[in-house]
């Protein structure tokens, strides 16, 4: 569904990607970890167009979309939960999930995907009118998967999402990254720190390094491998 | 005190409060979608009174009815005003988007130099007179020993301009990008939404508005001239700061509270001293609200 081949990317005289290669193939939940400043955001910022591409190719079902501007890139269905979540803090919690269904223009289908993801937080319908900035961290993350769901999205690109959070919250979350993958085949390319975590979830998953990818694998697979054992799982 | 002369105080500096609101929305909008104090806002003002002058003679030669007249003369500068922000923003401050604060500051005010002269050469540097087309539009007996007709028309269209651009940022999927950008610029890339294409349209409102507020106050006051957008651009900032600057209703109450401080400090000490009391007013509210009366302290955009 969506590759990356060779890709440069990064930030003026920083070079943060240095050729990554990896593939998301549809349905799946695929993973990326990687150390701190390992480039994992940076691939998702590439990935969506907020940085160029300095050279290489991103494919998505087919098409070259590397750097198309961002709204063509959601327009296609790529939609990224950026890491820190980034809810809109002056607006209601209503007023962000109606914001992510910026680019939609189907009233009927906005609707249904709103009754959905209120019922899939319950916890986000009860505070709808509440602005979403007095939310707890948990709630900010729930209402930042639900404003992308809202986008109705082919590939949800999540960073990070359990940073921050309490450990009975992060499970929360995780359950319904997966309910979303299984009840609505939406396929989920999912950034982690938590290595341990990110591969009990994961189909398979990617280890970048530094700019490049060093290990890639099914992640049941890469888990049992000593690499990532002793740099991430750290047993 | 006499309450006949209060009461003509109160309507007098809403007619002032609802112009200066109107203008300082301008101010307001972009500040908070750019962090830039667009200091050519005063020149829009000004060189849409002028546009307003010709389109008024056009309509009258023409002989359309009086309200036509005016009707037509307000879409007429506003959209002249609204190309004037749209062309602005993209000669003046797109091309420095991302570089030093200090550059787009020096790029307003030298388009703001720029358009002053330009109007002194192509118009004229004395005042010419304006006609007035607010009044005999209607007879008000009810309000009339208060406001005049005229100040009550320019009152209703301000406050209904104003209402309207309310609605517009509250429900409108446009309206609410705009606020997005204004909270998290990137997010709203991220969600589909084409800043630049916004950041435009906020020039192009904002502008309009300004043009809307110069054929009022040039009707009103009779004759325009290239500096009119100076003191009014500044009383006009003063509200948007008073308010709250990057705050849609700090702006517009900011207005309000600045139109009804001048006219009472003109009715009940001198006219003389009206600038001091909005000023006075002004830095009393930056010592003991920085922010302004809706505003929050923000951190540095960055
Ligand atoms: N805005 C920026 N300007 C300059 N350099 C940046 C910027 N953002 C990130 N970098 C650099 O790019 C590299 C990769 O950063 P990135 O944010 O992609 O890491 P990450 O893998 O997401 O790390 P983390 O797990 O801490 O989020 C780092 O060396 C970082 O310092
Ligand atoms: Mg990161």
């Amino acid at each position: 569904m969506l590759r990356l081949e060779g890709v440069k990317s990064g930030y003026g005289g920083i070079e943060a990607l240095k050729g990554v290669d990896l593939v998301v193939r549809q349905g799946e939940i695929v993973a990326l970890i990687g150390a701190n400043g390992a480039g994992k955001s940076t691939t998702l910022k590439t990935i969506s167009g907020l940085l160029q591409t300095r050279e290489g190719r991103i494919v998505y079902q087919g098409e070259e979309i590397q750097n198309l501007p961002p709204e063509e890139i959601v327009k296609k269905g790529l939609i990224q939960v950026p890491e820190g979540r980034r809810i809109f803090p002056k607006f209601t919690v209503l007023e962000n999930l109606e914001i992510g269904a910026y680019l939609r223009r189907d009233a009927l289908g906005t609707q249904a995907d709103l009754r959905y993801c209120l019922e899939l937080f319950p916890i986000l319908a009860e505070r709808r009118q509440q602005k979403a900035g007095t939310l707890s961290g948990g709630e900010q993350q729930m209402l930042a998967i639900a404003r992308a769901l809202m986008a109705r999205p082919k590939l949800l690109l999540l960073d990070e999402p359990s940073l921050g959070l309490a450990p009975l919250i992060i499970q929360q979350i995780f359950e319904i990254i997966k309910i979303i993958n299984q009840e609505r085949q939406m396929t989920i390319f999912l950034i982690e720190q938590n290595a341990s975590l990110a591969l009990k979830s994961a189909n398979c998953a990617f280890v970048m390094e530094n700019g490049h990818i060093t290990l890639s694998g099914k992640a049941g697979d890469l888990a049992q491998s000593v690499e990532v054992k002793q740099a991430y799982l750290g047993i | 005190m006499d309450g006949q002369y209060f009461f003509e105080l109160a309507f007098s500096g809403l007619t002032r409060g609802s112009i200066y609101a109107l203008i300082a929305l301008g101010y307001t909008m972009v500040y908070g979608i750019l962090g830039l104090i667009n200091f050519a806002h005063g020149e829009v003002y000004m060189i849409s009174a002028f546009v307003g002058l010709t389109a008024a003679a056009i309509c009258s030669l023409l002989g359309f009815s009086l309200w036509a007249v005016l009707l037509l003369t307000l879409l007429f500068a506003a959209a002249y005003g609204a190309a004037y922000g749209y062309t602005i923003e993209k000669v003046a401050y797109r091309p420095l988007r991302g570089a030093n604060r200090l550059a787009p500051l020096i790029s307003a005010i030298g388009m703001s130099i720029f358009l002053r002269e330009y109007v002194i050469l192509a118009q004229t540097a004395d005042f010419v007179a304006f006609p007035s087309l607010l009044y005999n539009l209607v007879e008000v007996d009810f309000l009339s020993d208060y406001i005049g007709s005229g100040e009550l028309i320019l009152t209703l269209v301000s406050l209904t301009v104003l209402g309207g651009l309310f609605l517009f940022l509250r429900y409108t999927q446009t309206g609410r990008a705009m606020r997005a950008i204004e909270q998290d610029r990137e997010m709203a890339m991220l969600l589909g939404v084409k800043v630049d294409q916004v950041i435009s349209l906020t020039f192009v409102i904002g502008s309009a508005l300004a043009a809307v507020g110069a054929v009022l106050i040039s009707s009103h006051m009779g004759q325009i001239n290239y500096n009119i957008g100076f003191l009014v651009g500044i009383k006009a900032f003063t509200a948007a700061v008073l308010g709250g600057i990057g705050s849609v209703a700090g702006a517009a109450l900011g207005g309000l509270v600045l139109g009804l401080v001048e006219a009472f400090a003109a009715g009940y000490v001198s006219s003389d001293y009206e600038d001091v009391f909005a000023f006075g007013c002004l830095v009393l509210i930056l010592i003991f609200r920085p922010a302004g009366i809706l505003g929050q302290q923000q951190s540095e955009k960055v």
